[in-house]
């Protein structure tokens, strides 16, 4: 069959015009977002996270693609939903509509329903500089006799009737585009989608300009994909490139650029497969959708030849995969993309009643990824470029429906090409008769599981004392000045696994009365907050997303209840929004804290809140708390050197390149951080109370800084100096690349990485791998690395350059002190850490130290004389 | 699979001496002083560690002497003197270069790539490989920085038949037998040399060279028999047919059979028996090519070798054709026939450096086949010498084993660094992918059509380059100087290096006829005495004699010799030649356009700038201004959105990036110095901000490399522009080198990493991964200093004009191209020719786009690489650029040589670019910054007179004047 397919398609295709070896859409990069979930979602909220993301799109194109629909929104009943193909044309010429029916779609598709999709009026009201295509949509079938003609003629008489229906529908829609847009100069339609219960729409603009432009704020899917896209190829007059592109039952969108473009293509050319619209997020789709259904290769086996296990990595595999692997890649390594790339792919496959979302990032993991997963009364998985537009979708859906909580379960990345996860994720809506279920797995079909608990709570219920009270209301009435916060702390985790949602609803009403009895309770009760927030302990059978969410909506509350700069009270918080910002001034009497409501400002630019703040330490604030961030960039840039005395405290979903340039001053995040983050950092101390993005610490110079969690791919590239870092997680691949942080013992940096996470009940347990990347501490010339690595899980393999020396008691008084301080930033105590397997180990059997090796790889040896 | 592969390399002496590029010359009068220069400025010792081998009769002083000139410069007599060695010159042929064969030694010595200083020294483009460029990756993807380890690259390459699809059982395991397939860890098989003296010591190291390699060999079927038994392994085995005896088969790596019409039949038998052994078929590469292949493919071919000449000619009838162009009709014509990827392509012939290796493959061949550069490697001088029945002149069949084998490994390592060099520049990990990928190449016809062809009309003649008209003498008179103080500057060296030389023998009776008779002032009589002939003056005999004023003719003793100077053609390279490489030192000298007879306008590089001329209108200029009212300034914010403040330029150049440890901290002042002096600026480089410069902040501009040494938010804050160096043109896609010789204690503080250890700067940064990072990485800078402009510096891919553009969206006042053949302190010799395009190129690629898209009065262009004097820098702003980046005609200000010994060692032996205790003694900021002021002024006065004579008031009012240019091998259409 897969045969007949491929011969058909060559006949076909072999009048088609010589491969140009250069695209004429070329475009760098982008922000793709999607969800899925098992209740219907509206398109409302595929906007927020689309808005979130501007920055990494220029207007020049957006779409989404929407899956598992709606019968009665589209006006047919759910068995035409199921059955029929939607076929979706763009009319970029109006007048096309006739032609483009009478050719392409009435001789031989029976039309069961068809409708202009409305539009909200005019274009330039949405902000848009290109007027829209005018769409049609029609719910089609192939006719009987077309498509025995189509069988006889093209040999393909084998393929069953579905089968033969797909390949009639993707060869009509090729012959539609042949016809209305790649031979033509002034294009005048293409189809936007043709797959069954799944459409796309695209524009010129943003991506949420779609869903405005097109009416689909309450137009409701299970799954949904959108695209900011940043072409560079200048004017733009049409959506043609823009993503979502289709296979048959996919819609694919993509942040990257192959390096390869040109031989996928041909690869493609080789199969009957003509581009028509030269962008590789086209191949890309089109290779998806030769490997799937025309191949009837295993998704796990498609992923393998899209993004290959590669290095170690393909060591680890399993004996069972390896061989498979190995012929994949023989037979496909030459047609698969190259260069950087993630895509987020939506699948419709009704005769299952499965809806997939999909997200694979390229073996190098080039460009950010940030999957999420929220288990409760309903159940979503998020993926996009950015946590901040996953947050973003969260808090749109639960301000709709509060079923959706502010905060996911999981949040994680993916390790592309590795045998840990594939670098692929995948969530399955899956149809039961009456209802939806979504699981999610990795590329190998490992079930992601996410922390179980209790998630209902009802906030009008009243808040109840817990048993432990008395300790606690002696405690909270005494507060601020009897206990420390860290004191109440204490008492509250340890009470917290016991509690319920009603009784930490109450705990939490306590601490802000406290905060309500001026300045110093203020103080008190965000430090206090702010630790339950941070550390881990065990919640009970709360989830602990659950609890976050309480935490940080009174934190929020609390700061929203300081002063606003306006009213001069001389206390000691004075708060600042977008509303408000000409209202910077110096301070005055007791006022120490700026608070900074980010959420209104724009991410970057003269505007953004992190200049706000620049000019606010010029005019002699020193102490800052950053709050409501939706991705704002660059707090903590720009103060310049000696800043000893200032401190940043972030809260929310903060953005890029936090703390780049930090010349002395302190600035915690009170949550993930994200990418770029402490770039050419010269000194201060950088805390992150959970995981770090890409590129962390780029080029610094020194600084004390502290991960709670992980880090993402190639942190400490090219630091010198003397950083010294603790990550308490592990990192993706290519730590301290570069590494030239001098001698550690005379003043050199060096990274501590400890390989543990936390157990549901919030204990350090050791993770299997401290560090399972391929290349670490490549190329290093100075530092060193210390690695918590009791059972020798390193190999030699990861090194290039490096050696791994046991650690010396010098060593260990060395990083003494940073572990203590990463005990009192985290919690994280040195006996856990020097415990292995219940046993309490001296340090040289517990850490490894990795450090340059004696010989130093050159390109160029001294040319012997 | 999962391992990497690494060849194992080492120095390995050469048995004989290689063939020196210059000889040493000494002529009578040593003065025996004991400063000798012999001593004193060679700073390499050659002249002390020089050994007389009289068996080979070759003085070690000639082939380890740099060709720095310093001696012939400073002996105090001017009697010491280098000239071109005619044994060199006589090695190989056009195709096998000298200077080929010679880094082909190097290679088989080391292991080690070629890495040197300098910019590109060859010409423009030439025939055969040297048509093609490959592409690079900056900003909307990531190289890879395979070179260094950083990231793996791999170079898998599997020999065999692929079905068309796999299939899978239930339990997901494959359910197809895959057929036999050999993997390589890299693309290269090394093949039966093509002649030459070949003997079993020979055929041996092959065989292990491929073994230790991880490669195969290609051997015959008695040589499988005998001599090669025992490396079975690792040999493709040639067999004539089925042999009778297969046991000389058994246990090989593959076979090979020649193609013969019906040869699938004798595969198809041989496979019968030996199912599971690889048969190669190999094809000749004539006319016939593409349709034998097509039917062998079809007939169940498993792996093609394709076979060209020696000098990658086609064979047969398509011997005009070269192998790139033939392979790629194969590939393509397989692709057709939609088989292209079930068989596995090797090609052959011609391959004589790594970059032909990337070149074959980009053409769509799967892997290369080595041939006769393997001779080479084992010292092979390609002298035919034993075609001829002569003597080998290095007993290339009497060479061990062992040492044979090391010299090969050593190539095959050396080259397959440099293979992943150019792939990591494009950004692409698998070389799998790069098989056919003609997106990532550029070929000299399409750039010229692209970029040329819109300006100047048809190309009518090919790549040979025809004789260029004299470009008009500057207009007589006198010019005023930029409004700075020019004083003399003279060398810091005792002699001249002269187009001519005149000398006096003993005999010389002191007369002063001689005297009377020169224009020039060459001889000059002091009291009773001759001084010392001024050469630099000295027009030469023929001229003299033209104009009847010969001096060698008045000598009443014929004691005067006057001759062209050997070392004239002994330093200097087509895109500097001598004579411009002297005129830019005498204008760095006076501040005045050279009087000389010297071509300082344009270099021999046979293309780009060096074929443009400028047409001037017939008529006299408008007389309502003169040369000096011409405007030259050139203002730099453009932007209108962002409410930075305007800056502007004096002249339209700035100077580029030099970090500290490329160059010494004196040359750093010295051009900072002088930038200033012109209202311009200078730029860090990578290597941070010494406090030298710190008062010169307001005309200095903070580089931000990848390396991001010596980058904080102080050296960001205190400047007016701030540069993002995404590439540089001299090594695009790779970062910068500093190789551990000149890391010293100051440049390690300075930059806060380790004394003594290379420093490669990543490539690309590491938070720029695509455009919209590139946004963002700009809009930091911005956020850290509201005030600065900043300039987004670039190489020049094929997608240059789109990096163009989403820079100005990025929001970038100033794209910076450098083109390919820039400068640089030290780099890959692979990089600096082959990747990316020349400036000229590219500037009016992205005019155009930039104009197109409408932002072309918003943003400024500047252009750099390859800009060498006055007369290129008009030519590049009436392409399309607005201003112009220098480099190295600064340095060569300073008396560089070109010499290319920058990056390594005590670094350069004049002083310029080292940071050697010593060696940056060699002058102070005070002489080097009039040395740069000087050069300048003297260019200030050219472009005036430029924009003069077409009647232009304003440099600005050149910029995209590309109807001002033509080009030598264009016709305008009407």
């Amino acid at each position: 069959m897969t045969e007949a397919i491929l011969a058909s398609r060559r006949r076909a295709s072999a009048d088609a015009p010589p491969l140009s070896p250069h695209r004429t859409a070329e475009e760098g990069g982008c922000g793709v977002v999607g969800f899925a979930a098992n209740v219907p979602v509206r398109g409302r909220h595929i906007f927020e996270p689309s808005v979130q993301m501007h920055n990494r799109g220029n207007g020049k194109g957006g779409g989404i693609a929407a899956a598992c629909l709606d019968p009665t929104q589209l006006g047919v009943d759910s068995d035409t939903l199921k059955n029929d193909y939607i076929l979706q044309v763009a009319l970029l010429d109006p007048e096309a509509e006739k032609e483009v029916e009478e050719q392409c779609v009435s001789p031989y598709l029976d039309i069961h329903h068809k409708a202009r999709v409305e539009t909200q009026g005019d274009y330039r009201d949405f902000g848009l500089e290109v007027k829209p295509p005018d769409v049609v949509r029609y719910f089609v079938r192939a006719k009987q006799g077309a498509l025995d003609a189509f069988a006889a003629e093209e040999g393909l008489s084998e393929l069953s009737g579905r089968a033969l229906e797909d390949e009639f529908i993707y060869r009509n829609t090729n012959r539609l585009n042949a016809t209305f847009y790649t031979s033509l100069g002034e294009k005048r339609a293409f189809v936007l989608s043709h797959a069954r219960n799944l459409v796309i729409m695209k524009v010129v603009g943003f991506a949420e300009t779609v869903v405005q432009y097109y009416g689909m704020e309450d137009f409701n899917a299970q799954v949904w994909i959108a695209h900011q896209r940043y072409p560079t190829k200048g004017r733009v007059w049409h959506p043609g490139g823009s993503h979502p592109f289709i296979g048959l039952n996919e819609a694919l969108v993509h942040n990257g650029d192959f390096a390869n473009y040109y031989s996928v293509s041909e690869y493609l050319r080789q199969h009957g497969i003509a581009t028509q619209f030269l962008t590789d997020t086209e191949v890309a789709v089109l290779l998806f959708d030769l490997w799937t259904r025309v191949y009837h290769y295993p998704l796990e086996y498609v992923i393998e030849a899209m993004a290959p296990t590669t290095e170690l990595d393909f060591e680890r595999l399993s004996a069972q995969r390896k061989p498979v692997y190995r012929a994949i890649q023989a037979m496909h390594m030459h047609g698969s993309p190259d260069g950087p790339w993630f895509f987020i792919i939506a699948r419709s496959n009704p005769d299952q009643d499965l809806y997939q979302l999909l997200g694979i990032t390229d073996t190098s993991m080039l460009r950010p990824q940030v999957f999420a997963l929220q288990e409760g009364d309903v159940t979503i998985g998020l993926v996009g470029s950015e946590k901040q537009a996953i947050d973003a979708t969260l808090l749109s859906l639960n301000q709709e429906d509060p079923r959706f909580r502010l905060v996911a379960d999981r949040y994680w990345n993916a390790r592309g090409g590795s045998s840990t996860d594939g670098g692929a994720f995948l969530f399955n809506v899956q149809g039961n008769g009456d209802g939806y279920k979504l699981s999610c797995t990795d590329k190998f079909g490992t079930p992601i599981e996410v922390d179980q608990g209790q998630w209902r709570f009802d906030p009008e219920e009243a808040a109840i004392a817990p048993d432990q009270a008395q300790n606690l209301e002696q405690a909270l009435s005494a507060a601020p000045e009897g206990y420390e916060p860290y004191a109440v702390y204490e008492q509250a985790a340890e009470a917290m696994a016991s509690w319920s949602f009603s009784q930490l609803r109450w705990f939490i009403a306590q601490v802000e009365k406290v905060a309500e009895s001026g300045d110093q309770g203020t103080q008190w009760a965000i430090e206090l907050l702010t630790l339950l927030n941070d550390r881990r302990y065990d919640t009970g059978d709360k989830k602990r997303s659950v609890v976050l969410q309480l935490l940080r909506t009174s934190i929020d509350g609390i700061l929203h209840r300081t002063p606003a700069i306006a009213e001069t009270k001389g206390t000691r918080y004075a708060r600042i929004d977008w509303e408000t910002r000409g209202d910077l001034r110096a301070p005055t009497g007791d006022e120490k804290v700026l608070v900074v409501y980010a959420h209104h400002f724009p991410p970057e630019g003269d505007e953004c809140d992190a200049r706000v703040e620049v000019e606010a330490y010029h005019l002699g604030w020193k102490r800052f708390i950053v709050y409501g961030l939706k991705g704002q960039r660059f707090q903590g840039c720009g103060l310049g050197p000696a800043t000893e005395d200032v401190r940043l405290d972030i809260y929310g979903a903060s953005g890029d390149y936090i703390a780049s340039g930090m010349d002395g001053l302190e600035l915690q995040i009170h949550d993930n951080g994200q990418d770029q983050l402490g770039q050419i950092t010269k000194a201060g101390t950088l805390v992150i109370h959970g995981d770090v993005g890409q590129a962390f610490m780029y080029g610094a110079k020194g600084g004390e800084v502290f991960i709670m969690g992980n880090g993402a791919g190639r942190p400490l590239i090219n630091a010198v100096g003397r950083p010294r870092v603790v990550i308490n997680g592990t990192c993706l691949d290519f730590l301290a690349e570069s590494f030239m942080a001098g001698d550690p013992y005379n003043g050199g940096g060096f990274v501590v990485l400890n390989g543990i996470t936390f157990d549901k009940k919030g204990k350090v347990v050791a993770l299997d791998n401290p560090y399972p990347g391929a290349n670490l501490f490549s190329l290093a010339s100075g530092g060193a690395i210390y690695v918590r690595d009791p059972h020798h899980k390193l190999v030699d393999q990861q090194l290039n350059g490096g050696a791994y020396y046991e650690l010396t008691d010098q060593d260990w008084d060395l990083i003494l002190p940073y572990l203590e301080a990463n005990e009192r930033h985290f919690g994280i105590s040195i006996d856990d850490l020097l415990t292995v397997d219940g046993v309490k180990r001296a340090p040289r059997e517990v850490y490894r130290k990795v450090g340059p090796g004696q010989k130093q790889m050159s390109p160029k040896e001294a040319i012997p004389e | 699979m999962g391992e990497k592969y690494h060849v194992e390399v080492g120095p390995t002496q050469p048995r004989f001496t290689p063939v020196a590029k210059l000889a040493a010359m000494e002529v009578e009068g040593c003065l025996g002083c004991l400063k000798c220069v012999k001593r004193d400025s060679c700073i390499y010792d050659v002249y002390r560690k020089k050994v007389f081998d009289a068996g080979q009769v070759v003085d070690t002083t000639d082939s380890m002497c740099i060709s720095c000139m310093r001696c012939v410069q400073e002996c105090k007599k001017n009697i010491l003197s280098r000239a071109v060695n005619p044994q060199f010159e006589a090695m190989g042929d056009e195709y096998w270069r000298p200077d080929i064969i010679a880094t082909l030694w190097k290679q088989a010595a080391t292991g080690s790539i070629p890495v040197s200083g300098a910019g590109y020294r060859g010409p423009f483009a030439g025939p055969g490989f040297d048509q093609m460029w490959t592409d690079m990756s900056e900003i909307v993807r990531p190289t890879r920085d395979g070179i260094h380890g950083r990231e793996y690259i791999s170079t898998v390459i599997e020999l065999g038949r692929r079905p068309e699809r796999l299939f899978f059982d239930e339990a997901g395991d494959l359910a197809v037998d895959m057929p036999p397939m050999v993997e390589l860890p890299t693309p290269m098989v090394l093949d039966l040399p093509p002649w030459g003296k070949i003997g079993p010591g020979t055929r041996r190291a092959v065989a292990l060279a491929a073994k230790a390699g991880k490669t195969l060999a290609v051997a015959t079927y008695d040589e499988a028999a005998g001599l090669l038994a025992d490396l079975k392994a690792n040999l493709i085995v040639r067999v004539d047919g089925v042999p009778a005896d297969l046991g000389p088969l058994e246990g090989a790596a593959m076979a090979e059979m020649l193609y013969a019409p019906g040869v699938m039949d004798q595969v198809a038998q041989l496979k019968e028996l030996r199912p599971d052994l690889v048969v190669a078929v190999r094809l000749p590469l004539d006319e016939n090519a593409a349709d034998r292949a097509a039917g062998v493919v079809l007939a169940g071919a498993e792996v093609l070798y394709l076979q060209a000449g020696d000098n990658g000619q086609g064979l047969g009838k398509a011997s005009d054709t070269f192998i790139t162009k033939l392979i790629r009709e194969v590939h393509l014509r397989l692709v057709d026939e939609a088989c292209r990827d079930q068989v596995t392509l090797l090609a052959g012939g011609g391959v004589a450096l790594a970059e032909h290796v990337a070149k074959t493959i980009l053409c769509g061949a799967d892997g290369v086949g080595l041939d006769l550069v393997l001779n080479v490697a084992m010292e092979c001088r390609l002298c035919h010498s034993c075609s001829e029945g002569f003597d080998c002149p290095v007993n290339l069949d009497t060479i061990d084993e062992e040492q044979g084998k090391k010299r090969l490994l050593n190539l095959v390592g050396a080259f397959h660094s440099q293979l992943i060099e150019l792939m990591g520049a494009m950004g692409i990990r698998e070389v799998r992918r790069l098989r056919g990928e003609m997106g990532r190449a550029m070929v000299f016809e399409d750039l010229e059509k692209m970029s040329f062809a819109p300006i100047f009309g048809e190309r009518v003649t090919a790549l040979e380059p025809a004789k260029a008209a004299p470009a008009p003498e500057l207009a007589p008179g006198t010019y005023s100087s930029l409004p700075v103080e020019i004083t003399e500057a003279s060398s810091r060296y005792r002699n001249a290096l002269t187009k001519y030389k005149a000398e006096r023998l003993t005999t010389c009776v002191a007369c002063g006829k001689c005297a009377e008779v020169c224009q020039f002032g060459v001889h000059v009589k002091a009291g009773e005495k001759m001084l010392a002939p001024r050469n630099r003056n000295c027009r030469g005999a023929d001229y003299c004699r033209s104009i009847g004023s010969y001096c060698g003719d008045a000598c009443p003793v014929e004691a005067i010799r006057v001759g062209q100077n050997p070392v004239w053609k002994t330093f200097g390279d087509p895109r500097w030649p001598a004579d411009l490489l002297v005129a830019t030192w005498i204008q760095a000298e006076t501040g005045q356009p050279p009087q000389e007879n010297l071509e300082y306008r344009k270099g021999a590089s046979g293309g780009g700038f060096d074929r443009m001329d400028i047409v001037f209108p017939a008529e006299p200029p408008d007389a309502s201004f003169g040369p000096d009212d011409v405007d030259l300034s050139l203002p730099l914010n453009r932007r209108d959105d962002d409410g930075r403040p305007p800056v502007e330029i004096g002249f339209p150049i700035y100077g580029g990036g030099m970090s500290f440890g490329s160059v010494s901290q004196a040359t750093m002042e010295s051009r900072a110095r002088a930038y200033t002096a012109l209202n311009s600026f200078t730029c860090t480089g990578e290597g941070g901000f010494p406090p030298v410069l710190e008062k010169y902040s307001d005309n200095v501009i903070t580089q931000v490399a990848t390396g991001l040494f010596g980058v904080r938010e102080e050296t960001i804050q205190r400047v007016r522009i701030v540069e993002f160096k995404y590439a540089q043109g001299a090594k695009p896609g790779l970062g910068g080198h500093l190789l551990g010789d000149k890391v010293t204690p100051a440049v390690a503080k300075m930059r806060e990493a380790v004394v003594g250890n290379s420093l490669f700067s990543p490539f690309p940064f590491h938070s720029v991964y695509s455009v919209e990072d590139h946004k963002k990485h700009v809009d930091w800078i911005k956020h850290i200093n509201p005030r600065a402009l900043v300039s987004v510096k670039v190489s020049t891919p094929m997608d240059v004009d789109m990096v163009a553009v989403g820079s100005f969206y990025a929001g970038a006042h100033i794209v910076h191209l450098d083109g390919s053949y820039g400068g640089t302190g030290a780099a890959p010799d692979i990089a600096k020719k082959n990747i990316a395009m020349p400036i000229e190129y590219a500037i009016p690629m992205v005019h155009r786009f930039l104009s197109e898209e409408g932002i072309r009065d918003k943003i400024t262009l500047i252009a750099s690489g390859g800009v060498r004097t006055a007369w290129d820098v008009a030519k590049a702003i009436a392409l399309g650029a607005d201003g112009i980046v220098c480099g190295t005609a600064d340095m060569v200000a300073l008396e560089c040589i070109r010499c290319a010994n920058c990056e390594s060692g005590r670094g350069c032996p004049r002083g310029i670019a080292t940071t050697d205790s010593e060696l940056q003694m060699a002058y102070d900021s005070d002489w080097g910054s009039q040395r740069v002021i000087n050069l300048f002024n003297s260019w200030a006065i050219q472009l005036r007179d430029i924009l003069w004579r077409l009647g232009l008031k304003s440099v600005r009012d050149l910029v995209g004047r590309s109807d001002l240019l033509t080009h030598l091998d264009y016709q305008k259409k009407a």
